[in-house]
């Protein structure tokens, strides 16, 4: 038999010299925390089928990683010094305090931060440990990546410590801190962040509600519902005008039609309260004479029917009025009772009342918000949750068809055990898609919740899987030397493929292993990796069944007696290992994955821990959800419904069944077997117990709650759920309980509903007076209530007695209103009667009888007398309560008395309108501010500021009141929402998530969105509006707010264009360069430009990253001198840090200065700059530089105008080039044709001319022929006739030339 | 002070208000998670070096404000981003919706071959989410850019998202110094940093 060496080489170098750093306690800071201080080695993402036996490569392959980091690796790059906190439910991990962080970023000490995590679990995620036995500082556990997704991966976290005994001690705090979450998982209690996380949030507005058949809702449900609602509205107003504003009938009409729930601040009539309490009224009327009880139970029974009915006339209202008048006399008789009976309609009055009221009447909107498992709808009136549903109560879903901007859905609700109706609850968005994004999310998130409730699946596993084979290889090589181990891995190695082969051989070598050991952790890496790959693509063969894997982390053995004793061991522990996997697989006829069976062994191993959630075991089925239709949602399907309700009749009055269902499901990941069994045990406890019992149970578990809550804006829904346990479980709470429970009553409630609910508390505390003995303490402070509300009536001893009797006798009454939720209730009222019959009998004197009614009738008004004052009490006490908790500041020099009492005076002034004399104003402000009274000198400062600078009327506000703007929705909604949780996150009053201060913080930026609609919402005013808020009241915010932004002009840094803001910055520069040159330069140098520092200190005011107090005196010298202070204390801050500027090298060195180093001052400097704010004086300046900017502007405007005509003058030139071309070439030719059309007009004057001068030479050739023809005619009368003859001769030769010319003179 | 790495390369985030881009950042620079945030009110940045082909490079990376208006003031930073990121949440649809829109925002600032990157974040709540992985795949293959799904909360994916950009500018910036070398501009030129460039009133 082989045995391994005891001492074995370290393989691995540390990473870091160890370093004398002290061990921290546990639970140094923060009681019920615990810190160990450790180094993060690195994290990885592993195949949900990792076994046992792989995890100690994958330490050493985390730790490889982190001796040498990779790019892109899915861990930390390098090994880091943090803190390991445990608090309650959630392990974190947080960068360790005093420590540079790696990685290039600031070269500072990063300071501690409640708030950052390098990543945080819930401690009931993780499913195992790992202790390396190689290197006894090291450990690691093992996680689900996403704990909801079934199919999520898993993930590995290796820690080091610096000293091995400190692993033990962290591991078993872990599993402490798993355990103790375990049990608060089972309370009714809310995860705040988680809450905050994952839910959604949208603005709506409550139109009404309507009582339906059935649960499944037809396409025109939301329009219907609409429709009624207006007519209902048409109805009321018709009624009102009628009867002359009779409120109490229109209420009736209200009541009668939609049958919405009565509303805490309504006084209704006398026979809705008769209609309404009827049902509720059926159990006590069993004490009844038997005469009386015949007609009270017949109007009982028909009045069933007339709430069930959805339409409801006026004939049938007529006849409902004469079935009350057949009661009166009844009613009359129990007139007390009902009086009592209002108390719990109104207490749990679940949605606010009245089915459309007008906008003048009450403020509807509300915040719908989509949880993981419920519907929350909150109301920023009254800070509270007002209607909770869980998703299994809700039947269907649907958006209108022809009001697409409404939507509505179905659900479920319980009036009594055994009988419930089904309610359509209608609301209304801003637009049609805030409609579509409301109806997607819900569908989301009824998608989630039904997959969460299915089965999970399973691991599947067969012999060929991949992984399957590497957890064979690494048992098979666990506890082996690493020569023979690497002999075992190259065997396995041989199996692969040749390719496979050749790759890994590869990589291990490129790596260059230094010894064996490392050489195989590369192998077994890269292995690793192969088979995860391959098991994505791997198909499984068939069912068969997976072998049984027994396995332990490796024990470094000392002998080789004690190593053949762990062999014995281990093959004991297979063998009953594997019977008992035989039993289980049996009982719960299911085959269980490789992980399922490791946490087997792991349970039958006393080392392991008692709870494991590994995903092998599955929970009891759930029926998976239907498909959804697109048009409207039901979920979950009538045939689920059934077994459903019929699990929901067994366990009526346990916890909710969501926390149940959730223990369920972690039950049931422990293993499958349990289930059924637990099951069983859970029908037995259901049916054995004495509900008395279980009343104790639940008072213990709500007592306990008051220990969780540590700030005192919880949500108001656990104070809800709180009370409601308190109210089951009244009279049965010892001294002790009751007396933690009324302080944290009187802690948590700050609105009106809270004040109702201590109202009741205060009854149920006189009940619990009659059913134990009455304690000193208790005595005391009633009788303190007593006497200050003290009656007549008490002044003769006689009559003291005969009120203690009466007092006696009235405490029994409201044990009435409280039957149908209690089981009990109805032996106590048979008690009750009987003994009632007695008294009757004893006294049937009339007169008897009257004294008892009018003792009964005293005690009662003394008990509301009492009640109203300690309302006032505990309003009183909230009110100082919530003052301190938002005056949690450090404040910036600290105020004498005689200052305080300088203020007292100017603020009686104040009263009074009168102008005061600014140089006192002034003088004051210098000296300080009491924190106590800064909000009302805020008041004061801008009633001063308005007496003297009248806005002119075009730039006042709209004068809307802020009630009225907060019945609107806004556009904005999706922004501020997004902001309420990134204002002041640190800060107590606004770091509940929807608690009372961000709920406020949304009604004045919603309120202020709907005023100034240029503006809008901007990031940055919720700042200002937070810091208005710590110091006064929604309404004094709202018009401080309205002062800041139009009085004093704020209002131009916000709006789209941002243009406010660019002069803004180039003023601050001009300032910088006239005042601090040197200072000016150095940013210029480094191109640092304002806008990448000063940006948000002019659109917070400086609040969003310098401290609360620092940033009060900046508000406080704002109220008085206005805008120009922001730029005062601009230059103030850099001038005070000049120095520390100019030593800053380089761009990222200045702005990481100006940014993060810059707000963390101390108080004497922020005095210093303070008072220097005070005197200075840049106002001209301020007009000057916004003068010069303008300038500026135009002159850039008019040199790029320059630089247009430029280019248009070498367009049109050269446009003018290529004219003139054309000009030229069309002259020549011009000149071409003129040359021509000279010519050609010469020709045409000489052939004129020729033309002229022929016919000249023709008229004289004519007169030369008429003057031959008459000297022809001469001749021939004074010749002869042989003269004749000779004359013939003649004229033949004169004709022949005579031919010749008239012919050239035909020519021409 | 002496130059401790050898290139600057300045990404940019962008997205709509309340996707995380503050956050995606504080995990990549601190390799924290902070719930304490504030809204981001103007631009900011932070500085990580980081080692790449044995090359140490500077990422300077802007972030900036998410909501509508801001983008007269952020716009201004686009110019000289070498790699932007843009950012949307799984479990708001509408972010996603919006990408479309900051992609137009950057082809109008930005320079024209900057490096982009789509990321979808928050994926560590699956059980919200709205906007499923293909449908960011499908967007990005549109545009011809990369896609990953981050987690800031769980750290998932945001070593991997800086990486690849990085690596993506670098890949860029190398083939442009091979591009000068062949065309005969003589030895290869090394970038040590590249500024954006101001503009200011007193130089016209």
């Amino acid at each position: 038999m082989e045995s391994p060496s005891c001492i074995q080489d370290e393989p691995f170098p540390h990473p870091l010299e160890p370093e004398p750093i002290a061990l921290a306690q546990p639970g140094a800071t923060k009681p019920g925390d615990k810190r160990f201080r450790l180094w993060y080695v690195g994290g990885s993402c592993l195949d949900r089928r990792t076994t046992l036996p792989m995890l100690p490569w994958l330490m050493a392959e985390i730790r490889r990683r982190s001796l040498k980091p990779e790019a892109g690796g899915c861990g930390a790059p390098a090994a880091r010094e943090v803190l390991l906190v445990l608090s309650a439910p959630f392990l974190r991990c947080v960068p360790a305090p005093g420590v540079g962080v790696g990685g290039g970023a600031g070269s500072g000490a990063v300071q501690p931060n409640t708030g950052v995590f390098i990543f945080e679990h819930k401690a009931q995620h993780i499913s195992r440990f790992i202790h390396n036995s190689h290197d006894l500082t090291y450990f690691a556990y093992l996680i689900k990546a996403q704990p909801d997704d079934p199919e999520s991966q898993m993930a590995c976290h290796v820690f080091r410590a610096t000293d091995p005994n400190q692993v033990p001690d962290v591991i078993s705090s872990i599993r402490q801190l798993s355990k103790a979450a375990m049990k608060e998982d089972a309370k009714p209690s809310k995860d705040n962040e988680d809450a905050f996380y994952n839910s959604q949030k949208f603005e709506v507005l409550y139109c009404g509600r309507v009582i339906v058949t059935h649960k499944k809702a037809p396409s025109s449900l939301i329009d219907d519902c609409k429709d009624k609602f207006s007519l209902h509205e048409q109805q009321r107003l018709k009624l009102q005008g009628e009867r002359g504003g009779d409120p109490g009938d229109g209420d009736e009409m209200g009541v009668l039609e939609a049958e919405s729930p009565v509303s805490p601040d309504d006084g209704l009539p006398e026979k809705p309260d008769g209609l309404v309490n009827c049902p509720r009224a059926l159990p006590s009327l069993a004490s009844l004479p038997a005469l009386a009880s015949q007609p009270a139970l017949a109007s009982s029974r028909v009045c069933f029917p007339e709430r069930i009915l959805e339409d409801c006339g006026f004939d049938e209202q007529q006849e409902f009025r004469s079935r009350c008048s057949s009661v009166t006399g009844v009613m009359q008789k129990k007139v007390h009772e009902n009086n009592q009976k209002t108390q719990p309609r109104r207490r749990h009055a679940s949605a606010p009342s009245h089915v459309q009221p007008s906008d003048s009447e009450k403020n509807r909107t509300m915040l719908f918000q989509v949880g993981r498992f419920e519907i929350n709808l909150i109301s920023p009136d009254t800070k509270s949750v007002v209607l909770e549903k869980n998703f299994k109560d809700i039947s269907s879903c649907s958006q209108g068809i022809k009001h697409v901007d409404h939507f509505g859905f179905i659900c479920r609700e319980s009036l009594e055990p055994g009988l419930s109706q089904y309610i359509c609850y209608v609301f209304q968005c801003a637009n049609e898609s805030l409609v579509d994004e409301v109806m997607l999310t819900l569908k989301q998130a009824f998608s989630t919740a039904a997959a969460l409730q299915s089965a999970k699946t399973q691991i599947k596993l067969c012999e060929a899987c991949p992984m399957h084979s590497l957890h064979k290889l690494c048992e098979r090589i666990e506890g082996l030397y690493p020569p023979r181990a690497k002999l075992v891995i190259q065997r396995h190695l041989s199996s692969l493929t040749d390719n496979e082969q050749a790759d890994i051989f590869e990589r291990v070598q490129k790596m260059k292993p230094i010894s064996d050991q490392e050489e195989n952790e590369l192998v077994i890496l890269h292995l690793r990796q192969l088979c995860e790959a391959k098991q994505k693509t791997h198909v499984h063969i068939g069912e068969g069944q997976a072998i049984i894997s027994n396995s332990t982390i490796p024990e470094n053995s000392t002998s080789g007696g004690r190593f053949k004793l762990d062999v014995l061991k281990n093959k004991a522990k297979r063998s009953l290992t594997s019977s008992l996997e035989n039993i289980f697989s049996r009982g719960a006829n299911r085959m269980r994955g490789r992980l399922g069976s490791v946490d087997s062994f792991e349970r039958s191993n006393s080392l392991a821990s008692e709870k494991d959630f590994s995903p092998g075991g599955s929970p009891p089925g759930t029926p998976p959800a239907s498909p959804l239709s697109s048009a409207w949602h039901t979920f979950p399907e009538e045939d689920s419904d059934s077994p459903q309700f019929r699990r929901r009749a067994h366990t009526f009055s346990h916890p909710p069944s969501s926390s149940r269902r959730k223990l369920n499901l972690q039950d049931g990941k422990a293993h499958g077997l349990r289930s059924p069994l637990l099951r069983q045990n859970s029908s037995e406890q259901c049916s054995v117990l004495p509900s008395a019992r279980r009343m104790c149970k639940e008072s213990n578990s709500s007592s306990s709650l008051p220990s969780l809550h540590t700030s005192f804006s919880a949500p108001s829904f656990t104070a809800s759920s709180f009370l409601k346990s308190f109210y089951q479980s009244s009279g049965r709470l010892s001294p002790q309980y009751e007396n933690e429970i009324r302080q944290d009553t009187a802690s948590e409630s700050s609105d009106g509903e809270g004040r109702k609910r201590t109202s009741s508390t205060c009854s149920n505390e006189s009940l619990s007076a009659g059913g134990t003995p009455v304690t000193p303490r208790r005595i005391s402070w009633r009788q303190r209530i007593f006497l200050r509300v003290a009656s007549p009536v008490n002044k003769s001893p006689s009559a003291m007695q005969q009120q203690k009797d009466g007092l006696d006798r009235t405490e029994l009454l409201p044990l009435s209103p409280l039957s149908p939720t209690m089981e009990e209730e109805p032996l106590v009222i048979f008690l009750s009667g009987d003994e009632d019959t007695e008294k009757v009998e004893e006294k049937k004197k009339s007169k008897e009888i009257k004294s008892l009614w009018k003792k009964a009738i005293h005690q009662q008004i003394l008990l509301l007398r009492m009640e109203k004052e300690n309302q006032k009490l505990e309003a009183r006490r909230d009110e100082l309560q919530s003052r301190k908790v938002k005056l949690d500041y450090e404040e910036v020099g600290t105020c004498q008395k005689e200052v305080l009492i300088a203020w007292d005076k100017k603020l009686l002034n104040c009263r009074t309108k009168i102008r005061c004399d600014m140089e006192d104003i002034h003088t004051s402000l210098k000296e300080g501010v009491p924190k106590s009274r800064r909000g009302e000198i805020w008041q004061f400062l801008a009633l001063q500021y308005r007496l003297r600078h009248r806005l002119p009327n075009k730039h006042q506000p709209p004068d809307t009141s802020y009630k009225e703007l907060l019945k609107q929705l806004t556009a904005q909604q999706h922004a501020i929402l997004v902001d309420l949780g990134r204002t002041f996150p640190t800060q107590p009053y606004f770091s509940v998530q929807l608690g009372a201060g961000q709920l406020s913080l949304f009604n004045l930026l919603k309120a202020y969105s709907l005023l100034d609609k240029e503006v809008g919402y901007c990031q940055g005013i919720s700042f200002v509006a937070g810091v208005l808020l710590l110091h006064m009241s929604e309404e004094q915010a709202f018009e401080m707010l309205k002062f800041l932004m139009y009085d004093l002009g704020f209002r131009k840094q916000y709006r789209p264009d941002m243009m406010s803001l660019q002069i803004q910055m180039y003023q601050l520069s001009r300032l910088l360069h006239d005042y601090h040159r040197d200072l000016y330069n150095h940013l210029e140098e480094n191109e640092i430009s304002p806008s990448l520092y000063a940006a948000p200190w002019f659109l917070t005011l400086f609040a969003s990253q310098f401290p609360l107090g620092f940033v009060a005196r900046v508000f406080d010298i704002i109220f008085l001198q206005g805008t120009e202070v922001i730029f005062k204390v601009a230059l103030s801050l850099l001038s005070s840090q000049e120095a520390l500027v100019m030593e800053c090298e380089n761009f990222e060195n200045i702005v990481e200065f100006l940014k993060s180093t810059l707000p963390d001052m101390n108080t004497t400097e922020m005095e210093k700059i303070i008072t220097q704010v005070f005197e200075m004086d840049i106002s001209k300046q301020l007009h000057a530089y916004e003068v010069e900017y303008h300038v500026l502007q135009d002159e850039l405007l008019e040199s790029s105008y320059a630089c247009e005509d430029n280019e248009s003058l070498e367009k049109l030139e050269r446009a003018n080039n290529q004219l003139k071309r054309q000009n030229m070439d069309l002259l020549e030719k011009l000149q071409v044709a003129h040359a021509k059309i000279q010519a050609l007009e010469s020709n045409l004057e000489t052939l004129l001319t020729r033309e002229t001068k022929m016919k000249a030479l023709i008229r004289t050739l004519e007169q030369d022929k008429m003057a031959y023809q008459k000297t022809v005619e001469q001749i021939r009368k004074l010749l002869p006739a042989d003269a004749l003859a000779n004359c013939e001769l003649l004229l033949k030769d004169l004709s022949y030339p005579t031919n010749d010319k008239a012919k050239a003179g035909n020519k021409p | 002070m002496a130059k401790t790495y050898d290139y600057l390369f300045k990404l940019l985030l962008i997205g709509d208000s309340g996707v995380g881009k503050t956050c995606l950042l504080f995990r990549f620079s601190e390799d924290a998670f902070n719930t304490t945030f504030i809204s981001t009110i103007g631009i900011d940045f932070k500085i990580r070096t980081i080692e790449l082909d044995g090359k140490k490079i500077k990422l300077q990376i802007w972030d900036t404000a998410g909501q509508e208006r801001f983008r007269t003031i952020t716009t201004a930073y686009y110019r000289g981003a070498m790699g932007i990121m843009l950012v949307y949440d799984i479990t708001n649809e509408k972010s996603f919706d919006n990408i479309k829109n900051w992609i137009r925002n950057i082809e109008e600032h930005a320079s024209s071959d900057v490096e982009r990157m789509i990321l979808g974040n928050k994926c560590d709540m699956n059980d919200k989410r709205q906007v499923s992985k293909e449908r960011g795949e499908k967007l990005a293959i549109d545009y011809g850019i990369k896609f990953l799904e981050t987690s800031a909360k769980s750290s998932t994916n945001v070593e991997e998202a800086f990486f690849t950009l990085a690596r993506d500018i670098m890949t860029k910036l190398n083939r442009k110094m091979n591009d000068s070398n062949s065309s005969g501009a003589g030895g290869p030129v090394k970038i040590t940093e590249s500024r954006s460039k101001k503009t200011s009133f007193f130089r016209c």
